[in-house]
């Protein structure tokens, strides 16, 4: 348990030290890139004293390394991270607004993954170079080289447009008042709104779908092969012939294994769906993350750029370190040697 | 009861798939193992031991091996059919070479014993589990039994982890052991120690045993009878002491005369050459190629088992073995 904590605070100070290297990086490329972001902003039209007085304001008349600090002293003491000249919000109020909106896409799109990648997978190695694996391997050879676009246009062909099952596109209206987490089905779950929480739902099917579809098949290729490399072991054939039921076989002494390859995909996976969802959240007109920045990159909006590339450094940071964390749960051999 | 056989198989075949086409590597072969009786199977690395185990321990993965008999009987269980092959499976116990792979990695030693009890004898309280584990792992000698439980294979070394694998193996109720050269992956020291708790557990439970060594002392030591395999084929059998004094065959008279004795004079001689290709295996006796005797006989038509004049359980494949009951 020391171990643990040793290496969690030994991390964070690592990831500190990251966060702040890569935002100073981004802050220089924003000032490399040709155009004035402020004068983008105001318009040709404005007047040069307004572009003056507000480059001022915004420290970009100043050094790069005296707005650097000046920003970093800001997010360190007041959580600010600076105006959007895109939206003319604070950035954090504007992260927000759109981050909890695809966190939970991202988070119903992570247990799919999960629960259909690993079913899928075992089922395939346990059936391996029968028809079944033979279906499943050609299935999700299919879904791996299919781009989640193409999957979302079908599914909305299909689910939307015909058969009429699922909306085309949107997220029902979270009422003002009860708006706590800014994620539109946690928020209907919180204010105990079931009719609200069921729309927000099979708003969210299609969507989630698309992004999910192409990473569980991955996922199920992955586990299928490293499920299979168990199967063959030595470990698995004596616990076999000195007893083992099937089912804990199965179930424990195979899939503990497998699970750690499985899993350090699968965070890696779960991570890039944030940012992977740009164009699903495009099609389904789902006003998240992906998008806004997107959108601020373009507008070339310099402190939103900051604070979206902060956040995505902060998301992949994190989930490394579960997969590390939940590594060395699986895997002994690492936690041991860590402990030495 | 001596007459009770826990081993019967009859014209075993086994070949494996691989890319360059069919490896033939057991082409025909018979063996009997008596209730409470230790054998040994011995021969060098790749003529087809581990394969023998694993067919009899029925967990020889189809394919790649293609796997025929007439007869395979274990303990009295038929292997015909996936039920009785499973029913195979239950009665045997087998030890592996190297500890190392026979242990999940990721699960500690009680997941893995209690895993097994909790199979075989389904419905009993924990405490009997911890108990019974316990009391398997002080049967072969493991110090500290309690911090080996909680342990994962890795923290544990070479001897110990084969200790536990003997434990597991020990831990249903079975009849009969196949241990598949226990000894080879361990230190020498630690070799003798693990020889000797096999085959004290092994006569204190009256258990059969079918032992794959390497270490000729220790087979003469712990078995009765002996088999002598080459690429494949059984190519002499009989009771152990007296075929270590005289053996009959070419090839076990190379194979016990390469044995390093403390008393002879420097390392001893081996056999010239290699194992055939079991790709295209040669039409006459598989060991001509290697053979002092060597005749164009041994060429056309490979030898069968015969019986050894006056030595009742004694038999021989070789055309030229002295002492042969001539048909």
């Amino acid at each position: 348990m020391q171990n643990t904590f040793v290496m969690l605070v030994k991390r964070a100070v690592h990831f500190i030290l990251v966060l702040m290297l890569l935002s100073f990086l981004i802050f220089s490329f924003i000032r490399l890139i040709p155009g004035d972001p402020v004068r983008l902003s105001l318009g040709v039209m404005a007047p040069e004293e307004t572009v003056q007085r507000m480059r001022h304001e915004l420290y970009f008349d100043r050094p790069l390394v005296v707005q650097y600090f000046h920003w970093l002293q800001g997010v360190v003491t007041k959580g600010d991270f600076g105006q959007s000249l895109y939206t003319h919000h604070a950035v954090s109020q504007d992260i927000a607004t759109y981050l909890p909106r695809s966190l939970e896409l991202a988070f119903y799109a992570a247990i799919l993954i999960l629960i259909f990648g690993v079913l899928v997978g075992t089922v395939s190695a346990l059936f391996k170079n029968t028809w079944i694996d033979n279906v499943i391997r050609f299935l999700s050879y299919l879904g791996v080289v299919t781009p989640p676009y193409v999957i979302a246009l079908f599914l909305l062909i299909l689910f939307a447009y015909t058969l009429k099952w699922f909306p085309i596109g949107g997220v029902p209206s979270i009422p003002e008042e009860i708006v706590k987490t800014g994620m539109p089905g946690l928020d209907a779950l919180l204010a105990g709104n079931w009719a609200l929480y069921g729309k927000v739902l099979k708003s969210l099917v299609l969507p989630t779908l698309s992004i999910s579809l192409g990473s569980i098949a991955y996922q199920a290729r992955i586990h299928r092969s490293s499920m299979i490399e168990n199967i063959n072991a030595d470990y698995i054939a004596f616990a076999r012939v000195a007893g083992v039921s099937s089912t804990r076989l199965v179930m424990k002494h195979m899939m503990k294994p497998s699970f750690i390859p499985t899993f350090t995909i699968y965070g890696l996976q779960v991570a890039a769906l944030l940012g992977n969802a740009f164009l699903i959240e495009v099609i389904f007109r789902y006003p998240g993350f992906s998008q806004y920045s997107l959108n601020v990159i373009l507008n070339k909006d310099p402190y939103s750029i900051v604070a979206v590339t902060f956040v995505f450094g902060v998301i992949f940071a994190v989930v490394n370190l579960l997969i590390d964390l939940g590594v060395s749960w699986l895997d002994p051999r690492i936690r041991l040697k860590a402990s030495e | 009861m001596e007459d009770k056989y826990v081993l019967k198989l009859n014209n075993l075949s086994v070949s494996y798939k691989v890319y360059e086409g069919l490896l033939k590597v057991i082409p025909g072969l018979d063996m009997t193992v008596m209730a409470g009786q230790r054998v040994g199977l011995i021969g060098e690395a790749g003529c087809g031991k581990t394969t023998v185990l694993k067919t009899v321990a029925s967990i020889l993965q189809c394919p790649p091996a293609v796997i025929k008999y007439d007869a395979l009987e274990v303990c009295g269980k038929k292997a015909e059919g996936k039920a009785g092959v499973r029913n195979v499976r239950k009665t045997v116990s087998m030890i592996f070479q190297d500890p190392s792979t026979s242990l999940n990695p990721t699960l500690k030693i009680s997941t893995q014993m209690s895993d097994i009890l909790k199979s075989q004898f389904p419905g009993q309280k924990r405490e009997d589990y911890q108990r019974r584990m316990l009391e398997s792992l002080q049967a072969v000698a493991m110090p500290a039994p309690e911090r080996v439980l909680d342990s994962y294979p890795v923290q544990l070394s070479g001897g110990m982890r084969q200790r536990v694998c003997i434990a597991m193996s020990l831990m249903k109720d079975s009849e009969f052991i196949l241990a598949d050269e226990p000894t080879t992956a361990l230190d020498v020291t630690i070799e003798e120690q693990i020889l000797d708790l096999l085959d004290r557990l092994v006569r204190e439970k009256n258990k059969s045993l079918i032992l794959v060594s390497h270490a000729l002392g220790a087979v003469r030591k712990i078995t009765e009878r002996l088999f002598v395999m080459y690429a494949g084929n059984i190519v002499e059998t009989g009771p152990t002491r007296e075929l270590f004094a005289s053996p009959r065959h070419p090839y076990t008279i190379g194979l016990l005369a390469a044995t390093p004795k403390l008393t002879g004079e420097g390392i001893a001689d081996g056999i010239e050459g290699d194992i055939p290709s079991y790709l295209h295996p040669p039409q006459g006796c598989r060991f001509a190629d290697r053979c002092p005797r060597k005749t164009d006989l041994c060429l056309e038509k490979a030898p069968v088992l015969e019986p050894v004049e006056e030595k009742p359980g004694w038999y021989v494949a070789c055309h030229h073995a002295e002492g042969k009951v001539r048909p």
